[in-house]
């Protein structure tokens, strides 16, 4: 037992020393990737082993061997390290201001932001230091399949097949299809593998999103054609919450207005009945709904007994 | 009866999107919750308020208790797991006291999330799933129909009020003054909804609300079979209801 107990002398020798070490560090202008990373905002939480390296290394050659070459079997084959620790900071202003502000959750504005990103990483090599050194777990999912959705056109690029594969299991991660990732088209060009992805991150922002999302009755109909009833549920559910929760009826009755009857799956159809029945008083378009649904279902020969009990 | 079964006979694996549990962990005292699966290769989660403040969703049942499958509609039934879903994430553990309070508008629309307050003073296993049900817009029972607590169902209350006063002295932050209070109140007072003759009101029929009288009647018989006894001769409807019944049919 004796061998457990510490000595007090040798913890107090020991805090110092590390009292030093950090005094040291700070002289240098070195940082500590948990340092970059909690001293920036959450928006701002991009590249934190990148500009770790950037602030802390980047200005130290004569310590002889960086943390960059220590760690050399991590790196991706096309990527010239020795290239970035002479990079001018353009260079990594550029990779930081790329998702500074991600877009609203909404298709027009990922479109937007995708042709700015284009315009931004005009390399492959650019888009392996983004890959390799974004922190994508600080942004929400959507975020990342944009990034696919942005280097639809370099399949080959070794860095985005990890990046595709962690993006997979982040949704299998969260119960989402990873269908919505693959291309079920006949059609494979990049013009419509990037409108597929830029579908799929507005489904997973609806699902996400703490407020309602603009087009989620859409997204919810996506989610039944590939077989994730538990998302299309969710979709509906969570988002009609959020209407309800901030009040905004007239913004519901609109959704339900637009909802397209006839591309629906019945389990959409009836979500929107189901969440819409306790406040249906408040909503002037919901009986016209019921209505077109009973005859929808009716048309498709699916109206059971029971089906609609109590949700008129 | 074909829609209850024992585990023995026919597993878990076999239940469509929702059943209602049933079992008897004590003497005298039987226990009931949600089993639901949103698609067919999801696990199954069994949601139930086990006591006060203890509101769980676990992976399994005891092997002992028996199951439910609800005469109502496939589709409303995944409607129904969907619920099952968020009432489950949006509610903590601890966030639904057990109290007598009626299973209607207990879960705010908005979030899910039970509603304390002045007349949400808590539920009971069975009245959580009644809400859990009517929250689907499923009501199970006819609610106006339901007798006053006879002496079994008082000395029932009291024992609940006895239980909570006794936690409160224990762990005087789990169970609040008010709280007590509240139950309190509603002792003598609120209808008592047993969790066998809520099981039973979700075999029935497909019409609902069910009457308490169909309810009680299959619920005894539910606790026969718990007990191991043989199940009783089928329901006999009143001429009103096989009236009612022949409609139904005839409108589909």
């Amino acid at each position: 037992m004796s061998n457990l107990t510490l000595d007090p002398k040798e913890i107090i020798r020991e805090a110092r020393k590390l009292e030093e070490q950090k005094r040291e560090e700070q002289s240098l202008g070195m940082r500590s990737p948990r340092d970059c990373y909690r001293s920036a905002s959450r928006k701002n939480r991009l590249l934190p082993v990148y500009s770790w390296e950037y602030l802390g290394r980047h200005d130290d050659e004569s310590q002889g061997e960086s943390e960059f070459t220590s760690t050399s079997t991590e790196r991706p084959d096309e990527f010239d390290y020795k290239n970035l620790q002479i990079q001018d900071q353009k260079s990594y202003k550029l990779s930081e201001g790329i998702f500074a502000d991600y877009p609203r959750p909404d298709v027009n504005e990922f479109s937007k932001f995708l042709k700015s990103m284009d315009a931004r990483v005009a390399s492959r090599e650019m888009w392996t230091q983004v890959f390799a050194y974004t922190d994508f777990s600080a942004m929400p999912t959507y975020a990342s399949i944009l990034a696919l959705a942005a280097t639809a056109g370099e399949k080959q690029l070794s860095a985005r097949q990890v990046f595709a594969e962690r993006c997979r299991s982040t949704l299998r991660a969260r119960g989402i299809a990873e269908d919505i990732l693959e291309c079920l088209a006949e059609d494979t060009s990049t013009e419509s593998t990037v409108a597929r992805y830029i579908d799929a991150a507005h489904m997973v922002a609806c699902l996400e999103e703490q407020v309602a999302t603009d087009g989620y009755l859409d997204a919810a109909i996506h989610f039944e054609r590939i077989d994730d009833t538990r998302s299309a549920l969710a979709c509906v559910y969570r988002n009609a919450r959020h209407r309800l929760r901030d009040n905004q009826f007239a913004e519901l009755d609109k959704d339900i207005e637009k909802f397209d009857i006839g591309a629906a799956g019945i389990n959409t159809m009836l979500a929107v009945l189901t969440v819409t029945a306790p406040i249906k008083s408040k909503l002037t378009k919901r009986n016209r709904l019921f209505r077109q649904i009973k005859a929808e279902l009716k048309k498709r020969g699916l109206l059971e007994k029971g089906l609609l009990d109590g949700l008129k | 009866m074909d829609r209850i079964h024992k585990q023995s006979d026919r597993t878990l694996d076999e239940v469509e999107h929702i059943a209602v549990v049933i079992g008897e962990p004590g003497l005298n005292q039987r226990h009931t919750g949600i089993l639901y699966r949103i698609s067919d290769s999801d696990p199954l989660g069994f949601l139930h308020l086990e006591g006060h403040c203890r509101l769980f969703c676990e992976a399994s049942v005891k092997p002992e208790f028996s199951w439910v499958a609800p005469r109502i509609n496939k589709l409303r039934l995944v409607q129904l797991a969907g619920i099952c879903d968020a009432i489950a994430s949006e509610n903590a553990s601890n966030s639904i006291p057990y109290g007598l309070s009626a299973p209607v508008g207990v879960f705010d629309n908005a979030t899910k999330r039970f509603l304390l307050g002045p007349t949400e003073g808590g539920l009971t296993c069975a009245s959580f799933v009644l809400a859990v049900f009517d929250n689907a817009q499923l009501q199970l029972v006819k609610y106006s129909g339901w007798p006053p607590p006879d002496a079994e169902d008082y000395q029932w209350q009291e024992n609940v009020l006895k239980h909570l006063r006794d936690l409160r002295s224990k762990h005087p932050d789990l169970v609040s003054k008010e709280h007590i209070d509240c139950v309190q109140s509603e002792v003598g007072t609120s209808v008592r909804y047993r969790p066998e003759q809520v099981a039973a009101a979700s075999a029935i029929r497909e019409r609902r609300p069910v009457k308490y009288r169909y309810a009680r009647a299959l619920g005894e018989q539910i606790v026969n079979l718990l007990r191991g006894n043989p199940f009783g001769s089928t329901m006999q409807y009143s001429a009103w209801d096989r009236i009612v019944r022949w409609f139904d049919r005839m409108r589909y």
